[in-house]
């Protein structure tokens, strides 16, 4: 018999939990993120669904319906076992031994000692539901109790609740029950009560992770100020905030209390008397040869129970955290509503060809909600583009859109983008190879997190290069060791050898840029590739884009919200507003005479030229002063 | 009606003509009998199942019951039960013979034996053994309680003295008491894991693993080696019948016991089955019988209600698939005391009963009862049973370790075991002697004492028997216990492998045979 | 690094020294009832307390627990109250055995629970509809079932593979692989469906994350991306619940260990408990804790090698 396994790898105990899959601030830098198109498209989501009570929201999601109505029907019908029950668990008759299924009044058969199968399977789930609420129950208490001392208060404290949790986590749990016989005498109540402490580590670890996160929110802070004392601080903030992770681990925790409480009497532990599930499962083994259905019964019950607590689980994870997005193929290439594609038609004159794209994402109603409404816009050779608009005007979504990275969720409802001729619209990753990286190159926004964590910033660029040109790794080291060295790295040797995460940011932005200009390309799309960074490296990164523009001869199609960057570098402009451009035109006619009046809007809102901004970004300042 | 078999005439004639007697059972006596010419090479590997085992090799330590399977075969027993008949019969001792008055015994030991280090068997290895056994605390201490001494007569006899008869004793004689060690290393530091023995094989250590199973090699230098069939000897331990009717039907033993309902599922074409009749016995022990802390068990009402509320015939049937008989007697068919007529004192009859616990003024009364792995089958039941008759079993889970010290402790007032016969002195000891393991309270009375008077102290066989049945009679009236099934042994075998017969001798490779 | 392995595993024997204690303490209440079980009916109380004398029993427990210390120390575990057999020995010898079968389960585990879980991330549509069957099929069958039905089959019927009994490694590797396969794949089939679960959250996850984004717009084949890349990143939780899972195999081969008649360290413990071997059953808590704690610092050494973040400098 396998028993489920533990509930704290349900929500994981080594990773920190959100509580929504937007993070406002990055924990690196500490600038604050622009939301995109595609955050927001989350956020309205979630905040939709927020607004919904839970238990609305379970009753859409099929699997958490289908399973509580399981587990209420198999322990509904525990509950009133004495009434439905035709027979006492323990009634037996001598000449219904090992009676075959379907026998009157004993309608799953009888066991070795002629007691009826239906009704012990119905007394059993008694036994099981105690048991998981005994052994979840003290679980609970200690582990929440625990969880929340151990991360509010100060460090002696968390140190000696972590070292009694270490003790208890590393007692071998079912070995320990066994060795405690002989105190326990067996008494299933005594041993889920044992087992309930074993079992309170994962959850004082869920606790005190969240609390450790939440005790230094702002909100925590102002009730502390606001003169709330610890308990009331703890009971309603900070318990608010447990109270998912814990719903879930309770799922797991109950499947694990009433596996472990079935292994055990499987083996002959504890009263013989007491009728569960591994009792009645060990007299079907031993009996197997005799009366093989006996063993099929407590079986199927015994999985029924674990399979649909371990889904409800699972359900209440997706409901409560915010359900993870379905998976689907890598590499398979952008949704392309084909009905709506407008066809090729006219040759292509520009480098880098938009026409009335549109992109849409599904709203809740399974209906598309579109984002991007009818874009067009050229690029020419050499030249730069300046796409600027308010957070979620729709830039960036047409920026992934010619590279292809539109998210799975996005479809593309119209349009078309021909780079040099060719319609990118509809091609897959292996179609789109031979340009990505090559011809076409990107710079994305935030530097840290478009790093691979696990690997050596140098080996990522390698890796980049040779998938772009076919060179060995001993020439391709050479190419980014050059190119760290042209994008401004000081020790282009020394960033080639760190981690991501010992980089700083702007160094690692140099590092983007100097992976993408790798192979030389002809168009570069740079996705606000000077917002996350500090006000006085953001110029020196411009400085950078300036002169590899001009030195490579790329076409730049530059994703911004700052007039002063479209100032320095760009040739033309197009402004994007609520998914559509506003208005087109070469830089200097934008700038001295706009037409549309968000134009003007925007311009207005640009502070006086003559002032230039000294003070370093809020997230910087926070840090100073921690 | 009695039930003498027809051995009875030979042990008169060896009570009455000592040294005649001597050499009729030499000639005629169990280690004799004339055996098939062993096709010792055409005889395949034996490998069976067995449910426990040997804690400990160490002779002072050794345990009857299926760990015997192993150490049986390591050590010599001094005497051996008849594969056929069951009668004691020689095996290391080639005679035995005791005095007048059963205070000294007299063995003779087999010429030419030898242990497996090539030492000489002598009557000193007897000797260094017994008394060794004797001091030293264990479970076979208790065997050797009246023995004065142990010494060696000359090389090849050995004299035991008792300071009074045991009438058990030579029974235990072809059990644990009688195994012989070797003394040059009885206390080495390996006795209990790798002793010396000088049985007809040797325990191969590398090839074993303790506890999970045991290979055996025969000795070709062993005195009776002929006798001895099989070359190699496995006993693997399988507790779980499933597990072990599963490696039988793999061809990884070739014997095992199964139960009754199984046997259709073996191919008839490539197993045989052999029964031992009567190889336990499944009963209600009383242990508060003067009613101390129980005085509904103090009362012979009470106890005789408990006798009529079990439906013996129901439980052999459904709770044993009918594999053996019932019994409202204690003494095994196996035995010389068995009485047939007394089956007949208790009916099934829960009315009766009702009414007798009524009468006694004790109906209502719940009494504990230790509920172990060996309960399990029968609590449902005998609780109903009990109900049936106005009174209550409350089963209290008692750890094995515990299960000792919880009958001795008085706590319960009655308990529910299956013991194995071994001969009827010892049945009798058991369930009726104050010493009785069977009796851990000590309860014992006039009638009684006057009994086991009379066994304690009459040497023949014959001369004692009619007081056993006295005793017999007497247990069953006063329904010290309630007796309900003997068990049979169902045996499947494999490979031409058979039982050598189906009388419940000690477990031994002697239990097996070969036809090929 | 070095003096890291050495603070953890210094710990770790500080807590099975803890462990042990509060073993010891809980069943120095039960010396009486071994000492009976071994003197058998006829006990008499003058003969219990001779052997709990001869035994050393009548000490204070921890003048009793500081002499078992200090034959730990010197390598010895003590024999076995009823066996007499030495405890490392047994504890070792069991120990094997059973590892022998959750390590290839857990390797089994890792590797089909992540192929299935990658596979059902990064493809998803109808992959990702198998892989949810098969967990919701692991979840549902009960081992033991399917334990039964794999015996009767293949070691009944077709003789391929032994039904009982267990073959060591060094003895003979042919007939070790049979005596295990059964036992492993049993073990494996619930570990798999927990785990390729959550291999393919993380996987999902991670396929999200910028990164991979970039990784793509650098022209790198998805394959690349999804094996050595996201998984890479989604390696290291998914290491933290295999560690996890190798402890509850343990729990599980118990059980396994019954049915399949091997002589495994559940079972071992089992006995010993039921007899109350004391120093069988300390040596078998001291193993254990230890065990853990090895088996915690090796997935967090290998969670420093996948993960640089989470590396001791």
């Amino acid at each position: 018999m396998t028993l489920p396994n533990d509930p704290t790898t349900g929500p994981d105990p080594a990773l920190p939990i959100t509580t929504s899959t937007s993070e406002a601030a990055d924990a690196t830098t500490g600038a604050v993120r622009r939301p995109t198109t595609e955050l927001l498209q989350t956020v309205r989501a979630e905040a939709r669904s927020a607004r919904k009570p839970v238990w609305k929201k379970l009753l859409t999601d099929p699997q958490a319906v289908v399973t509580v109505s399981l587990l209420v029907i198999v322990f509904g019908l525990g509950a009133f076992a004495s009434l439905i029950a035709p027979h006492g668990a323990n009634e037996a008759n001598l000449q219904m031994v090992n009676a075959p299924v379907g026998t009157p009044e004993y309608l799953l058969g009888a066991d070795e000692s002629g007691r009826d199968i239906f009704s012990r399977l119905l007394y059993s789930t008694q036994t099981a539901a105690i048991a998981g609420l005994i052994g979840t129950g003290v679980a609970l208490v200690v582990g929440v109790i625990a969880g929340l001392v151990g991360g509010y208060f100060g460090r002696a404290t968390q140190a000696t609740t972590e070292w009694i949790f270490s003790l208890i986590m590393t007692f071998p749990g079912l070995l320990l029950l066994i060795i405690l016989m002989p105190i326990t005498g067996g008494d299933y109540r005594v041993t889920m009560l044992i087992f309930g402490v074993l079992l309170s580590p994962g959850i004082y670890r869920i606790v005190r992770n969240l609390v450790l996160g939440v005790k230094n929110e702002l909100y925590v802070d102002a009730a502390r100020v606001a003169g709330l004392g610890n308990i009331r601080i703890l009971g309603r903030h900070v318990l608010f905030v447990v109270r998912g992770p814990i719903i879930i681990a309770t799922a797991f925790l109950v499947g694990s209390a009433i596996a472990v409480q079935s292994g055990l009497a499987f083996l002959g532990v504890g009263s013989l008397e007491i009728p569960s599930f591994g009792s009645m499962i060990a007299s079907g083994f031993r009996n197997l040869y005799i009366a093989p259905t006996q063993f099929l019964w407590p079986s199927i019950m015994l999985g029924i129970i674990t399979a649909s607590l371990v889904l409800l689980g699972n359900a209440l994870r997706d409901t409560l955290e915010g359900s993870k997005p379905k998976p689907s193929k890598v590499g398979a290439g952008q949704r392309v509503e084909a009905a709506r594609r407008a066809g090729a038609g006219e040759p292509s004159t520009h480098l880098l060809e938009i026409r009335d794209l549109a992109i849409a994402y599904p709203d809740q109603h399974g209906g598309l909600n579109e984002v991007v409404k009818g874009v067009s816009l050229d690029i020419d050779k050499g030249q730069v583009l300046g796409l600027v608009g308010e957070s979620g005007s729709g830039k960036s979504q047409t920026a992934f859109a010619t590279l292809g990275v539109l998210p799975n969720e996005a479809v593309i409802v119209g349009g078309s983008i021909r780079f040099d001729g060719i319609e990118l619209l509809g091609l897959n990753d292996a179609q789109m190879r031979p340009l990505r990286g090559k011809a076409i190159a990107y710079i994305p926004q935030e530097p840290m997190s478009n790093l691979d964590p696990s690997y050596r910033v140098g080996d990522q660029l390698v890796e980049g290069v040779r998938a772009a040109l076919d060179v060995s790794k001993k020439e391709a080291k050479e190419r980014v060791l050059a190119l760290l060295d042209r994008c401004g790295i000081t020790d282009p040797a020394r960033t080639f050898e760190s981690y991501p995460h010992q980089i700083s940011g702007g160094m690692a932005q140099r590092v983007l840029i100097a992976g993408a200009v790798a192979s030389r390309p002809r168009l570069l799309i740079a996705d606000e590739p000077t917002t996350a960074l500090d006000v006085t490296v953001q110029a020196e990164i411009l400085d950078l884009i300036r002169d590899l523009q001009a030195e490579l001869d790329m076409a730049v199609l530059l994703v911004t919200h700052n007039f002063g960057v479209v100032a320095d570098i760009c040739d033309t402009i197009a402004v994007m507003q609520h998914g559509t451009i506003v208005e087109r035109g070469g830089v200097e006619k934008i700038f001295n005479a706009p037409e549309h009046e968000y134009t003007k809007m925007l311009l207005g809102a640009i502070l006086d030229e003559e002032t230039i901004r000294t003070d370093p970004p809020v997230a910087a300042r926070r840090r100073a002063e921690a | 009606m009695s039930n003498f078999p027809r051995k009875r005439p030979r042990a008169f004639a060896l009570a009455a003509l000592a040294s005649v007697a001597l050499v009729l059972t030499a000639c005629s006596g169990g280690g004799s009998t004339p055996e098939k010419p062993a096709a010792a090479a055409d005889a395949p590997p034996l490998s069976i199942a067995a449910v426990s085992a040997p804690n400990s090799l160490d002779t002072a330590q050794l345990v009857d019951g299926q760990q015997m399977f192993v150490w049986s075969s390591i050590y010599d027993t001094l005497l051996k039960r008849d594969d056929k008949t069951g009668e004691l019969a020689p095996n290391a001792a080639s005679s035995w013979k005791y005095n007048e008055d059963g205070t000294e015994l007299t063995l003779v030991l087999e010429p030419d034996m030898t242990f497996s280090t090539g030492d000489p068997v002598d009557a000193a290895a007897v000797v260094a053994t017994m008394l060794r056994s004797k001091e030293t605390p264990g479970i076979l201490q208790p065997k050797f309680a009246l023995v004065d001494d142990v010494t060696a007569v000359d090389d090849l006899t050995v004299k035991v003295t008792f300071s009074a008869f045991d009438p058990q004793f030579v029974y235990n004689l072809a059990l644990a008491a009688g195994a012989i060690g070797d003394p040059a290393s009885l206390d080495s530091a390996e006795s209990a894991t790798n002793p010396v023995g000088s049985g007809p094989y040797t325990l191969d250590l590398a090839a074993s693993v303790p506890g999970t199973s045991y290979v055996l090699k025969k000795r070709d230098d062993y005195w009776n080696a002929d006798a001895y069939p099989f070359p190699t000897f496995t006993v693997r331990v399988l507790q779980d019948p499933t597990a072990s009717f599963n490696a039988l039907q793999a061809g990884e033993i070739n014997a095992a016991t199964v139960q009754p309902q199984v046997k259709s599922q073996l191919d008839a074409s490539a197993f045989e089955f052999g029964v031992v009749e009567a190889q336990s016995i499944a009963f209600i022990d009383i242990l508060d019988r003067a009613g101390e802390k129980f005085p509904a068990l103090g009362n012979q009402k009470v106890r005789q209600a408990i006798n009529h509320a079990i439906d013996r015939e129901s439980m052999l049937k459904g709770i044993f698939a009918g594999s053996g008989q019932t019994t409202e007697q204690i003494f095994s068919p196996n035995g010389s005391v068995w009485d047939d007529a007394l089956n007949d004192t208790y009916d099934y009859d829960p009315k009766l009963g009702k009414k007798l616990v009524e009468e006694a003024g004790f109906s209502g009364e719940t009494f504990k009862i230790p509920s172990t792995f060996l309960t399990t089958a029968v609590e449902p039941t005998l609780s109903q049973a009990f109900a049936d008759i106005g009174l209550g079993l409350e089963w209290v889970a008692v750890p094995p370790q515990q299960a000792q010290s919880a009958l001795q402790s008085g706590e319960y007032g009655l308990t529910f075991q299956i013991t194995g016969y071994n001969s009827d002195p010892a049945d009798a000891f058991f369930h009726y002697s104050p010493n009785g393991f069977g009796n851990p309270l000590k309860y014992t009375n006039e009638t009684l004492a006057g009994y086991f008077d009379t066994i304690d102290s009459t040497v023949d066989a014959d001369a004692a028997a009619p007081t056993y049945r006295e005793l017999n009679k007497y247990g069953v009236e006063q329904a010290y216990e309630a007796p309900i099934v003997f068990l049979d042994t169902t045996w499947a075998t494999t490979d031409d492998i058979v039982l050598s017969g189906t009388k419940a001798n000690p477990a031994t490779v002697r239990m097996f045979t070969f036809e090929g | 690094m070095i003096f890291y392995i050495a603070k953890r595993l210094g710990t770790g024997i500080v807590l099975a020294l803890l462990v042990t204690l509060i073993t010891f303490l809980l069943l120095s209440s039960s010396f009486e009832d071994v000492a009976r079980t071994i003197l058998g009916p006829s006990a008499t109380p003058e003969t219990i307390v001779g052997i709990m004398q001869a035994k050393g029993w009548d000490r204070p427990v921890l003048v009793q627990y500081f002499d078992w210390l200090v034959h730990l120390l010197q390598g010895d575990l003590g024999v076995s109250v009823y066996t007499s057999l030495p405890v490392a020995d047994s504890v070792l010898q069991r120990l094997a055995v059973t590892l022998s079968i959750i390590v290839p389960a857990l390797v089994l585990t890792a590797i089909i629970a992540t192929a299935l879980g990658v596979w059902a991330a990064a493809r998803g549509g109808i992959a990702d509809r198998i892989a949810q069957i098969v967990s919701l099929v692991g979840y549902l069958v009960p081992g033991l079932l399917l334990a039964i039905g794999l015996v009767v089959i293949f070691a009944v019927q077709l003789k391929w593979l032994p039904a009982t009994g267990f073959t060591p490694l060094t003895e003979d590797p042919a007939a070790w692989v049979r005596s295990i396969t059964i036992p492993v794949i049993v073990l494996a089939i619930g570990g798999i469906a927990n785990m390729a679960a959550q291999v393919r959250g993380r996987m999902i996850d991670e396929l999200r994350r910028d990164y991979v984004r970039t990784l793509r717009t650098r022209g790198i084949p998805p394959r690349k991306i999804v094996l050595q890349h996201a998984l890479r990143n989604a390696a290291s939780p998914a290491l933290t619940v295999m560690s996890l899972e190798f402890i509850q195999m343990f729990g599980a081969a118990l059980i396994i260990e019954n049915v399949f008649a091997l002589p495994g360290y559940g079972s071992f413990a089992f006995n010993a408990s039921l007899q109350g071997d004391i120093p069988v059953i300390l040596g078998i808590a001291a193993f254990g804790v230890l065990l853990v704690v090895v088996v915690n610092l090796l997935t967090d050494l290998a969670n420093g090698w996948l993960n640089p973040k989470a590396r001791v400098r």
